[in-house]
This record gives structure tokens, C-alpha cells and sequence, in this order.
């Protein structure tokens, strides 16, 4: 299954962060990306802009906003498309993330028609025992 | 093959039926990798077991042979629906060229163990966990659950269905965790089993004060979890709670009123059950590798082999409470320390730390910390202090046998008084 992988920081403490340390989170979430790359287990990897830059839209008025979704502490700065064979093992990809305190990880399958597509190749496929 | 009459043999149905049905479904969700999917499969291969088996005799292996039957009958069902959506076709054709394993007994105890993991996974709600484990592995309906948690219907419903989609959709697997990842999920299942429990023993609210059936309904859950897996926290677990059901006849009083422990009638607390629980909590704790439940379910042990609360040994329980406060610092678990060091070193000392614990904002509106306060005070002849927390956690108490327990306790003081 194809996971995608919301990785929310604190921009607040990541602007504090000192400049060495931010290129090591940085290089850091750039191995993890290179490691599971090697094993096909990531598609994708983008860092975003900071939320400042984000514009929401919406079909109630206001219809714009400035500003992200979600107002909350911690922001989208990070999303990569993952591809694991189940929950677990997803989880225990995005677990390897080293963000420490800076945030979290919010692991969400894609919509379920590219899901259960995704499945039905897989299946159809020699079947792999687990 | 044997064969009955139409009679015996449903009979038989039924009585395969309570035995076996569980076991499978655990199979069933397995080969199908649906719930409901396997719910109705169970349903079709009983079904075709009462009509089959009066003409046919009963199979010699009666559970493979349902396990077959709903395998069949599932394959059937999702070519009927492929009319109207190809990929269920795309997903018999995959079932059909499935061999599905062996059926030793031992690949089915694995599945049981799986539903398990699978159901109590960490990845679901809390209320869920606990709907969905009450649903699938003790075959309770959804219409016992809501009443058993005093829920709505459809809310247990719609969790059950809920947690039922995200296991599909989000690609939950149905597996036992290896064994890094064991203790974690583990402890998962444990905290569900003992949420069942707790709410069957402790009802959270209404008036009756316990819930039988809940509660009996966690200790099988423990056994079961026990021959499945032998681990000391669950073998802690299951004396634990059979060490707290054992006083249950004395922790009423005629009007359905608690009691509390000092003056609960020991000669009715179930002497099978404490020596049952004893035993286990014990195994668990010489095994070295013991947690939470089974220090708590020490501590339960002390208190059932006590002939009367002056008898407890009361130094052994602070030390419990020591080495449980560091596996788990939590307010309630000081709280219930600083009682037992009172009853170890005077009221006095018990009341510092209850203080403390409040001028540190700890459990200010717990009306348990307020009752704790106000029977130190009450020991220590300060009346209208003691009245004072009585009313505090009387008011902090929801309607029921809890609140009216501290009206008395309020009332008993007020008629010393005069």
C-alpha cells in the first residue's frame, strides 16, 4: 500500500534551531529518504515552504485565507509518499524519522480507489507470505 | 461421518457453534482479509452445516469443514457483487487460487492470537479497541455492548464500523507482532482487557455499582490471552483481576451500597479465586520479567491474605507501591500509597502526602483524594475538616451509589457530633 507521510514541525523552535543544526536535521531526513528509496519504499520527498507562504481555499467564505488548514503549533513541512505492505511496517518507516522533539508524523493511506488498485496488482501478482 | 437425526444434530450446530465459532472467524478473517466479509462466511457455513449435515453426517473434522464451507460460500458472495464492481472478481479469483494452509490446532490458536493483536491494535480508538474485542473474540452483540458501557447503540455501532474500515483501508495487519514490537502492542491488549473489567467492576455510572458480566467476560479474555501466550504480565493480569472479583460478594452491602475494604466481611470473599490469583500473580513475579498489573495484583494478593485491615502488612504494601509509583508515576498511584503509608505509620503521615499532592494540583477534582482526606481527619478527630472533604467529594461524585456512600459517611459524622 502507498502511505503518504505528514511530517508537522514547530516552525517556531525549527527557526530557533541553530544553522548547524538545522543542516543535520535536514541531511538526516535525507538519508532516510535514500535509504528507503534503495529498497523502492519511498516515491517521493518534498520539503515545503514555510506556512507563512500557505493560502487555503475553501467553498465557504471566507473562500481564501492566509495561512495553512489547521492553525495549529506544529506545521506540514514534510511530506513523502512511502509504499509498505502494511500499517505496521509504514509506521515503523516514518517511527525511523529523526525529528525528536520537533514534531510528529501523521501517516495516512492514499484514497481508497488507488488503494484498493494498488491491492488488486498486488494480488494478482505472485502472492508473498508474511 | 457420523449421522443424527435433524434434531441432534442441530443440537450439535449449536453447541459447535458456542465452542468453536470464534476460532473460525479468526481463521476466516485470516484467508478472507475482511471482517465482515468473514462475519458473513461464518454465518453461510453454519447455516449449510444445518443443512448439509442431517443428510450428509457430520464431517469428521467439523471446524475445517466450516472453515472450508465459508471459504466457498465468501468466493460465491463476492462473484454475486462482481455484477456490480469488477475488482471483486479480480479478488475471488485470488481467494479461489489461495491453498489455504494446513488447519492444524496449532495455526488456528495463531489466528485467535492474531484477531486479538489485530482487534486491540494501537493504531484504533481506545473505545473501539474495547467495542471491537467484545464483538469479535467474546461474540457479544453490539445491542450487550452499548448496554454494558451504558452507550447508545448506534455509537457502539458506528465505532465497531469504524475501526472494522480503518483496518482494511489503512492496511492494519492481521499478525502477531515479533518480538521487538511484542511488549509495546502487547501492553495494548492488556489496557483493553483491563478497561473491560474495570468498567464491568467499577460501572462509571448509573446506579447499579457492578456489571458482572463485563467483568467475567475480561477474565476469560485473560485466560484465553494466558493459553495463548504465555507471558507474566498477562498471567499478573489475570490474577490481578481475579484477586479484586474474588471480593465482590462482600463489596456490597444489602442495600447495594459499597463498602469499603476495612470493613468488607472477608469470610465472603472467594477463597478459590484468591488462591488462584495468588498463584498466578506469584509465577508472574518470579519470573522476573513482570510490569504494572502483576505489581498491582501483588498488592491485591497482601490484601487477600490478610485476616482484617489491622492484620494487612502494611509495610509490604508501601514497598509494592514504591517499586509501582517508579514502573508507572502517576497521581492515583501516590495517592493510593500515602493510604497505605497511613495505615503503616498513622494518619498523620498520610495526610502530609495527600496535601502535598493537592498543593501540587494534583487530583483536585477526584473525589476519591477528598474521601482519602477526610477518613485521615476523621481518624485524627478534626470532624470539621473531615466534613468538609466528605462534601467535596460528594459534590465532585456523579449521581449513584458512590455519591450516596459519602452523603452517609456525612451523615454518621454530623450524628456524632451532637
Amino acid at each position: 500500500m502507498d502511505y503518504l507521510c505528514l511530517i508537522y514541525l514547530d516552525e517556531a523552535r525549527l527557526a530557533a534551531l541553530p544553522r548547524s543544526e538545522l543542516e543535520s536535521l535536514v541531511s538526516a531526513i535525507g538519508v532516510w529518504e535514500g535509504r528507503l528509496r534503495q529498497h523502492r519504499q519511498c516515491l517521493a520527498l518534498h520539503r515545503l515552504g514555510p506556512s507563512r507562504l500557505a493560502t487555503t481555499v475553501r467553498a465557504r467564505p471566507p473562500r481564501l485565507h492566509d495561512g495553512p488548514c489547521a492553525g495549529e503549533r506544529e506545521q506540514l513541512s514534510v511530506v513523502a509518499l512511502i509504499r509498505a505492505p502494511d500499517l505496521d511496517q509504514a509506521l515503523q518507516l516514518a517511527a525511523a524519522l529523526p525529528l525528536g522533539a520537533l514534531g510528529g508524523v501523521e501517516v495516512r493511506p492514499l484514497a481508497m480507489e488507488q488503494t484498493r488498485q494498488a491491492c488488486a496488482t498486488a494480488m494478482t501478482a505472485p502472492s508473498r507470505r508474511g | 461421518m457420523r449421522n443424527g437425526n435433524d434434531s441432534t444434530i442441530a443440537a450439535r450446530v449449536a453447541a459447535l457453534y458456542r465452542s468453536d465459532s470464534r476460532r473460525v472467524l479468526a481463521t476466516l478473517i485470516r484467508l478472507l482479509g475482511d471482517f465482515d466479509l468473514a462475519e458473513e462466511a461464518l454465518q453461510d457455513a453454519f447455516t449449510a452445516a444445518l443443512a448439509q449435515w442431517p443428510r450428509q453426517g457430520e464431517p469428521a473434522n467439523p471446524r475445517a469443514w466450516l472453515v472450508s464451507a465459508g471459504r466457498f460460500k465468501a468466493i460465491d458472495r463476492l462473484r454475486r457483487r462482481a455484477r456490480f464492481d469488477a475488482s471483486r472478481e479480480q479478488l475471488a479469483q485470488h481467494l479461489e487460487m489461495q491453498r489455504p494452509e494446513s488447519d492444524d490446532d496449532a495455526s488456528v490458536e495463531d489466528d485467535r492470537l492474531r484477531l486479538i493483536f489485530t482487534c486491540c491494535h494501537p493504531a484504533l480508538a481506545a473505545d473501539a479497541r474495547a467495542a471491537l474485542t467484545l464483538r469479535e473474540i467474546c461474540d457479544l452483540t453490539t445491542e450487550e455492548i452499548a448496554r454494558a458501557f451504558l452507550t447508545p447503540t448506534p455509537t457502539v455501532a458506528q465505532r465497531i464500523v469504524r475501526a472494522k474500515n480503518k483496518i482494511r483501508d489503512a492496511g492494519i495487519p492481521y499478525r502477531v507482532p515479533d518480538a521487538a514490537e511484542l511488549a509495546e502492542r502487547l501492553e495494548s491488549v492488556l489496557q483493553v482487557i483491563y478497561l473491560v473489567f474495570n468498567e464491568g467492576y467499577y460501572a462509571s455510572a448509573g446506579e447499579s455499582l457492578t456489571r458482572t458480566d463485563l467483568s467475567a467476560e475480561a477474565i476469560r479474555l485473560g485466560r484465553l490471552l494466558l493459553a495463548l501466550l504465555p507471558d507474566p504480565e498477562v498471567r499478573g493480569l489475570l490474577g490481578l483481576m481475579l484477586l479484586i472479583e474474588a471480593r465482590r460478594a462482600a463489596r456490597l452491602d444489602a442495600a447495594g451500597d459499597p463498602v469499603l475494604l476495612e470493613h468488607q466481611d472477608r469470610g465472603r470473599w472467594d477463597r478459590a479465586a484468591i488462591a488462584e490469583g495468588c498463584a498466578l500473580v506469584e509465577q508472574a513475579l518470579g519470573s522476573g520479567r513482570f510490569g504494572v498489573y502483576s505489581l498491582q495484583g501483588a498488592i491485591a494478593a497482601v490484601h487477600a491474605e490478610a485476616a482484617s485491615a489491622e492484620a494487612t502488612d502494611w509495610a509490604q504494601i508501601v514497598g509494592l507501591y514504591d517499586v509501582l509509583l517508579r514502573a508507572q508515576p502517576s497521581p492515583v498511584v501516590a495517592l493510593n500509597r500515602a493510604v497505605a503509608m497511613a495505615m503503616r505509620d498513622g494518619p498523620q503521615a498520610g495526610l502530609a502526602l495527600i496535601e502535598a499532592q493537592l498543593d501540587a494540583g494534583e487530583l483536585r477534582d477526584y473525589p476519591l483524594i477528598h474521601a482519602a482526606r477526610a477518613d485521615l481527619y476523621r481518624r485524627l478527630a478534626r470532624p470539621d475538616q473531615a466534613r468538609e472533604s466528605y462534601r467535596r467529594a460528594r459534590d465532585l461524585s456523579p449521581e449513584g451509589a458512590q455519591k450516596r456512600f459519602y452523603e452517609r459517611r456525612l451523615e454518621i459524622l454530623e450524628s456524632a457530633v451532637e
